[in-house]
């Protein structure tokens, strides 16, 4: 875990507001992972790999549970109203994006199991798992002023150290199978992908910034002349007649008319 | 023929799946995320309309996104380059997700559904909203309103429906628009901008329309069935605003607010008004269609009806932005083929009911121990949370996601509002009666029943149900009453009928089930925090009943 993912969950648990938001944000993403480990078990034909992602499937469900039940206390304390909740939403840890962008497991994204087969499944969530066991040791280390929310981070952390140990034993039986350098590939990849997610992130912040710079120089350059030319002028009213009156394929193909 | 109708980046996401004119699935996103008004790619609500269709997204013949992204983004363009110097600093902020995201929405749609970009088509979001209120609606001919926010230029749009033919015929453009209007009231009175319309519409029942002139003087109704705004003039006019971090004014105390929603909201209605009586003069038919956000008002629905040209009027489930997901899969449908018509029957398009993960609650033996349950406890005088089936359509509870009271004791509003919704108290509680004897207590016009099955008309009481069911009446002595057929739920009618029967009223006062800020239940887990974070006295999920205790 990196400095600043330490520093951000410190600042997250020691603020009720945002402690509240982060366990909501980890209540959805428990719920859609535990969809998705669940839709998985159509496509994994593996019989053993489907056995545990059974049980994995329904523990995500019931730490999705735990994580609400837990917000629901604190909301049934009064620690946060409406009203500080929306102010604090941009500072929780999801930042106030939805689950599956800032997920705990980093990258677990819907119906995985359907586009990158099971061998590439089971790697990404031998990886995610154990990112997830990662972010939840160091957040435990933060909650020593709340044992119920503690001991449901330690009751978690038990079923994430079975998940790391399922998938690791899965992925080790497969290499044995003679699978070893597809296993080694799925493995690079899912934690490739993890890197190159957070690099994508840093550039799109970077670029968005310069983005936003460059757009307030077209502003006073080329916007200007524009703006000049028809400025006072009323926008018209009235009726007026639609591009197109009915709906056809020729019109519906068009983003603009 | 598959199409599956989306909406986004506005707000309310939403998906629908239509199947040769048949609706199969709609539900908005926020259900899902349980994110507010979810704005974002609708991911989950299309996973789960293609899950109830029973396909995948390859197998779909269309995809239609219901706005024309080019179009909206040029009058955004327009509007700032309009407001030059002053939006120097809005430009970067208003354009920039458009450079980045929202212009390419082909490519987006294409990538999150794994369909060919070609498959990928456009809907106006007027044309959507149009479609949504017609070809869900009973009539086989009939004029076409549309009020709202511009997405792209119309802001107001008239349209006749006739048979499996949907035609516009005109419209006004931004920023002569009513929707417009409602926001900047709603941004005003720290309503939460066009988010908050809802609560500007409920807000105004508890006012009087005293600033109907200064507010009036900002929109001018033209001799050809139009009417202008001043955009200029929009902040001035709607005054006297609520102070950053200040009351709501709305009480006997001051009502200074809620004075100035009711003047926005007269306003708006004599503006609708104007406009229905120019689209009848186009379309003299009976039957009003009427969509988009303003459509949510129950108050100026019921002054459609009640003061406009039409006999009759049809308001769809979701009449606004999550709406037109449904309205762009059926415009398209009806666009490109044209099978027979099939009025939306009810609002039950949601998921069905996700069970919890629990093994608390007793199990009824079967309904009849489930009406006789919740029927004695609302006779007590007690709350109860009822979900069952397919979540609805739309912002109002119908009946499968919903809490319950009696309304036979003055101050049941007041309680349910604080201690069960912990809401504000001037929202509204809706009730349901059975639609064979709401004319016993309430007066529907006979034009109106269709709308009063979706919760969309508010009206009048009779005499004697003031004394009867004193907290079915709002602060303005209306009530806003869901008319239960018998045949399209038969169970809600006969916990209604068991209620009448141990009571003398078959009457309940109904609201969504969840609590202030969130959106209304989804599955079980939800309906149990809410009845763990407030007094709610009972909670049947399906089968299941839970108690507080």
């Amino acid at each position: 875990m990196s400095l600043l993912e330490f520093s951000r969950a410190r600042a997250a648990w020691a603020d009720p507001v945002r402690k509240l938001k982060t366990l909501e944000s980890f209540a959805r993403t428990e719920e859609d992972g535990g969809r998705d480990i669940a839709a998985a078990l159509k496509v994994v034909r593996d019989p053993e790999a489907r056995k545990h992602l059974e049980r994995h499937a329904k523990d995500e469900i019931r730490h999705a549970n735990l994580f609400r039940g837990r917000a629901a206390e604190l909301r049934a304390e009064g620690i946060a109203s409406k009203d500080t909740e929306e102010a604090g939403r941009a500072y929780d840890l999801t930042h106030g994006k939805l689950a599956d962008q800032t997920n705990a497991h980093g990258f677990l994204r819907v119906a995985l199991a359907d586009e990158m087969g099971e061998i590439a499944y089971i790697a990404m969530l031998n990886v995610a798992e154990k990112r997830a066991a990662a972010m939840f040791r160091s957040n435990i280390r933060h909650l020593n002023h709340d044992d119920t929310t503690r001991a449901i981070f330690e009751s978690i952390l038990k079923d994430e150290h079975y998940h790391v140990a399922w998938t690791s034993t899965i992925l080790q039986r497969w290499k044995k199978e003679g699978r070893g350098a597809e296993v080694k590939r799925a493995l690079s990849l899912a934690k490739g992908s993890r890197f190159f997610g957070a690099w994508k992130r840093l550039g799109a912040r970077s670029a968005a910034g310069f983005s936003r710079v460059a757009l307030v120089v077209i502003y006073f350059t080329l916007i200007m002349p524009f703006g000049l030319a028809v400025r006072g002028r009323k926008a018209k009213g009235g009726w007026t007649a639609p591009l197109a009156p009915r709906a056809d394929l020729a019109r519906l193909r068009s983003q603009y008319g | 023929m598959r199409i599956l109708g989306l909406t986004a980046f506005n707000r309310d996401a939403a998906a629908a799946i239509v199947d040769d004119g048949v609706t199969i699935a709609a539900a908005a996103e926020e259900r899902f995320t349980r994110v507010k008004h979810d704005a974002a790619f609708p991911r989950r609500a299309v996973r789960f309309c293609l899950g109830q269709a029973g396909i995948s997204a390859q197998e779909l013949d269309w995809v239609v996104f219901a706005e024309k992204p080019s179009k909206r983004f040029e009058r955004l363009l327009a509007e700032e380059i309009r407001a030059f110097p002053k939006s120097w600093l809005s430009f970067p902020r208003v354009l920039f997700p458009w450079f980045g995201d929202r212009l390419w929405v082909r490519g987006r749609v294409s990538e999150e559904l794994g369909v060919p970009p070609e498959k990928v088509l456009f809907s106006e979001s007027q044309r959507a909203r149009a479609a949504n209120a017609y070809y869900n609606s009973p009539f086989d001919d009939a004029a076409v309103l549309v009020a709202d926010e511009a997405l792209e230029w119309a802001a107001t749009t008239l349209a006749h429906g006739k048979g499996n033919d949907l035609e516009i015929l005109a419209e006004i453009s931004h920023p002569n628009s009513l929707g417009l209007l409602a926001a900047t009231a709603s941004e005003r009175l720290g309503l939460g901008g066009a988010e908050g319309i809802g609560r500007l519409f409920a807000l105004a029942g508890c006012g009087e329309p005293r600033f109907a002139k200064e507010v009036g003087s900002v929109l001018k109704l033209e001799s050809d069935g139009s009417y202008e705004i001043d955009p200029a003039l929009l902040e001035r006019a709607i005054s006297p605003a609520r102070e950053p971090g200040g009351p709501l004014l709305w009480t006997d105390a001051d009502r200074r607010h809620a004075d100035l929603a009711a003047s926005v909201v007269r306003v708006l209605g004599d503006a609708l008004l104007h406009v229905a009586r120019e689209l009848h003069r186009r379309v003299p038919v009976d039957d009003l269609c009427f969509g988009g956000t303003l459509a949510g008002s129950a108050d100026l629905n019921a002054r459609l009806i009640a003061e406009g040209p039409f006999k009759r009027l049809f308001v769809p489930p979701a009449p606004g932005d999550a709406g037109s997901a449904l309205g762009a899969a059926l415009a398209a449908t009806y666009g490109l083929e044209k099978p027979a018509r099939k009025p939306l029957p009810h609002a039950f398009l949601g998921e069905d009911v996700l069970e919890a993960e629990t093994v608390s609650g007793q199990r009824a033996a079967n309904d009849g121990e489930i009406v006789e349950r919740l029927a004695g406890t609302l006779a007590q005088g007690k709350t109860a949370g009822w979900v069952r089936g397919r979540f609805e359509w739309g912002a109002r509870a119908l009946g499968h996601r919903t809490i319950l009271a009696s309304p036979l004791r003055e101050g049941v509003r007041e309680y349910v509002a604080a201690s069960v919704k912990r809401r504000e108290p001037f929202l509204p509680l809706c009730c349901a009666v059975p639609a064979e004897r709401a004319s016993e207590f309430f007066e529907v016009p006979a034009g109106a029943a269709s709308a009063s099955r979706f919760l969309q008309l508010s009206t009048a009481p009779k005499n004697g149900t003031k004394s009867s069911a004193p907290a079915v009446l709002h602060v303005d002595q209306r009530a806003r009453p869901h008319l239960v057929d018998r045949e399209t739920d038969p169970l809600f009618h006969a916990l209604l009928v068991r209620f009448g029967e141990q009571t003398g009223v078959p009457i309940l006062l109904t609201t969504s089930l969840n609590q202030r800020g969130d959106p209304i239940a989804r599955g079980e887990a939800d309906a149990l925090a809410v009845l763990q974070r407030s007094q709610l006295d009972l909670l049947v999920v399906q089968d299941r009943i839970h108690t507080r205790s």
